[in-house]
């Protein structure tokens, strides 16, 4: 539940003008969720992730801190950067993006964060959609829409997730390719058992 | 080439590095952990190289470090061929802009647009 209210407060940071995308990732440099309504691609998004990532353990180890801000701007874009415990939020903006917006933004999110931190850490993990889509993402890249459509309109319990992986390897064999499908499908259902 | 010296006596510097983009610190003017402030600008202008190339960001023009539990914020900028780094002193003035936000660097911001503003002046950067 929290991680759905993490990514709905997310899509709406994303949404704020100026914004072009939003990537919560951790330490280990993994996408654990992303909402980029105009611009990054699953490759961006990815090799930003382990980038940051790689920079937020580097600079911890320096400074000891990891209650650290980085605000990067260059000639066409903007990047700012938030550590949290065991990760980070990236948000990729426009250099005249309102600063004030945002904070209210992130000040809502963070909220949510806090929140999700108190949860006993037995709960299940609601994350396993996003994964999911990050797969289908990964492997059928701008061809995955429809896929990731099907996904999340499947219920979050299990038997759901796994018909509805099944309908996406059927579509991609149909549609797109057979061994992107088989690939697709094995890493979906491995997840799937994984996060039991 | 900017005189660091000159950078510290700006209003809200507390002292500056010099480095080149392998890392080689050529001045500094700073009392206390030079080494540290170093290996961050260091580390900050490849990250930036890094990111700019993902996004097609172009120009890296500045990057500022701000640490929620305290300490200086540190800004990084691109200097001719080499990396500047300035440790911030945030001024009091400031201190009750955005007191109340966790989430962001308001008045480090403020204070880092200020200083970059009266760099171009004696740089002549864009």
């Amino acid at each position: 539940m929290k991680m759905d209210q993490m990514q709905a407060h997310l899509d709406r940071l994303a949404l704020l003008d100026g914004v072009q995308g939003a990537i919560l990732f951790d330490l280990q440099g993994k996408v654990l969720l992303y909402s980029t309504p105009m611009a990054l691609s699953a490759e961006q998004r990815i090799v930003l992730a382990l980038a940051l990532a790689q920079s937020l353990t580097d600079l911890s180890t320096i400074q000891t801190s990891d209650s650290m801000d980085l605000d990067f701007f260059f000639s066409q874009g903007r990047l700012l950067i938030k550590g949290i415990p065991q990760g980070g939020l990236c948000i990729v903006c426009d250099r005249q993006v309102n600063n004030s917006l945002l904070n209210i933004a992130l000040e809502a999110w963070f909220n949510v964060l806090q929140e999700s931190e108190k949860q006993p850490a037995n709960e299940p993990r609601p994350s396993v959609l996003n994964e999911l889509k990050q797969i289908a993402d990964e492997i059928l890249g701008e061809h995955a829409s429809k896929v990731i459509s099907i996904l999340e309109s499947a219920d979050a319990d299990e038997a759901d997730l796994l018909d509805a992986i099944t309908q996406a390897e059927k579509l991609t064999r149909l549609f797109i390719d057979k061994d992107q499908a088989v690939r697709m499908a094995q890493r979906m259902r491995d997840l799937v058992e994984q996060s039991r | 080439m900017v005189d660091l010296l000159q950078l510290c006596e700006l209003p809200g510097v507390k002292g500056a590095v010099r480095i080149t983009s392998d890392g080689e610190i050529q001045d500094c003017s700073i009392d206390a952990s030079p080494d540290i402030v170093a290996a961050i600008t260091t580390h900050l202008s490849a990250a930036a190289r890094r990111i700019g190339a993902v996004l097609n960001f172009k120009d890296f023009e500045h990057a500022l470090l701000s640490y929620r539990d305290g300490g200086n914020p540190l800004l990084i900028f691109p200097h001719e061929s080499a990396f500047i780094g300035l440790v911030i002193d945030v001024p009091q003035t400031l201190v009750g802009i955005s007191n109340s936000s966790q989430t962001y660097f308001s008045k480090e911001l403020i204070a880092a647009s200020h200083i970059l503003t009266r760099i171009r002046a004696i740089t002549g950067r864009e």
